[in-house]
């Protein structure tokens, strides 16, 4: 924590044609999102074919995604199911 | 009223699911548990069986958001959309991929770098209205289409709200790996320089929308 602050970070896109790039980047979550149109997915799945840079930033993204999913899943308490049934229950004879 | 036990057998697949969103949303157990319950009276009181197209888990989904926003906005008021403008694209990403012990064989890596504890607090962190979209997505994997009428928001507005609650994520949990001294602090030196989706609130005609 005590480093000098590290100005040395290399752009994202470093050796491929920018706009490939660029393009590939701006559709970086709908993409992982499953939200791209099968032309869409084919163009960008193609680019990150060829392009180092480019996949790793979607690896990452991804990886993330399922940090998030898989750390704010929760199992469902002992009875609360019981619970909402009762509750579902007593409706009835209100 | 629609017959219990179909009612039970329909919607019981998805308790467990709609717990962990109460959960995120309320930040206790208590309250999530009460949530998950009064989203059950709810639906039930509504419930129309085989109706033809609905999609049952948006639809207690949208109960359960509509019941914690009202109750929420009856019981306290805290600040809602801070401005995160200031949040650069791909934050975390642009601060962690450089570091020696980060390397992209070891998928694990991120996941063993943050903690349940640290991840969930910094999904609590972000605003209400970031934090339902990011939940949505990432945690339940609802299409924008389905996030947009569970909130009755557009979809521009959707993919906005999401794009910037994942921003101010990768934040705090680039906060979280500085304060336990994972990595050091470091200044980006352009930014900006790599622009990401855009920020528009209004409708894109865009395809990333068209996906049924």
């Amino acid at each position: 924590m005590s480093k000098p602050p590290d100005n040395s970070l290399p752009a994202f896109r470093s050796n491929c044609s920018e706009g490939d790039c660029s393009a590939a980047i701006d559709q970086l979550y709908s993409y992982l999102d499953g939200q791209c149109d099968s032309v869409d997915r084919e163009t960008i799945a193609g680019h990150l074919d060829g392009c180092a840079p480019c996949l790793d930033a979607f690896e990452f993204h991804q990886e993330l995604h399922d940090l998030v999913q898989t750390r704010c899943r929760s199992e469902l308490p002992d009875g609360l199911r019981e619970k909402v049934l009762d509750a579902l229950r007593n409706l009835e004879f209100e | 009223m629609a017959d219990r036990a179909t009612f039970v057998e329909d919607t019981e697949p998805f308790m467990a699911s709609l717990f962990s969103t109460a959960l995120r949303l309320t930040g206790n157990r208590a309250d999530a548990e009460d949530l998950v319950q009064e989203t059950y009276l709810r639906a039930y009181r509504s419930y129309q069986p085989y109706s033809e197209g609905t999609n049952l888990r948006a639809w207690l989904f949208r109960i359960l958001t509509n019941t914690h926003i009202n109750r929420y906005r009856s019981k306290q008021r805290r600040p809602e959309e801070t401005d995160l403008d200031d949040v650069e694209e791909f934050y975390l990403y642009r601060r962690l991929r450089d570091r020696s012990d980060y390397g992209r064989s070891a998928e694990e890596e991120l996941l063993a770098l943050f903690s349940e504890a640290e991840v969930v607090s910094a999904v609590e962190s972000l605003p209400e209205n970031y934090r339902v979209a990011v939940l949505l997505a990432d945690v339940e994997g609802f299409a924008y289409k389905e996030i947009a009428e569970i909130l009755d928001i557009p979809i521009g507005t959707v993919m906005s709200r999401l794009h910037r609650g994942r921003k101010r994520l990768q934040q705090e949990l680039y906060d979280f790996a500085v304060s336990r001294g994972l990595t050091a602090k470091v200044e980006v030196e352009d930014p900006l320089e790599v622009e990401g989706p855009s920020d528009s609130k209004s409708e894109s005609p865009s395809s990333a929308t068209t996906t049924p």
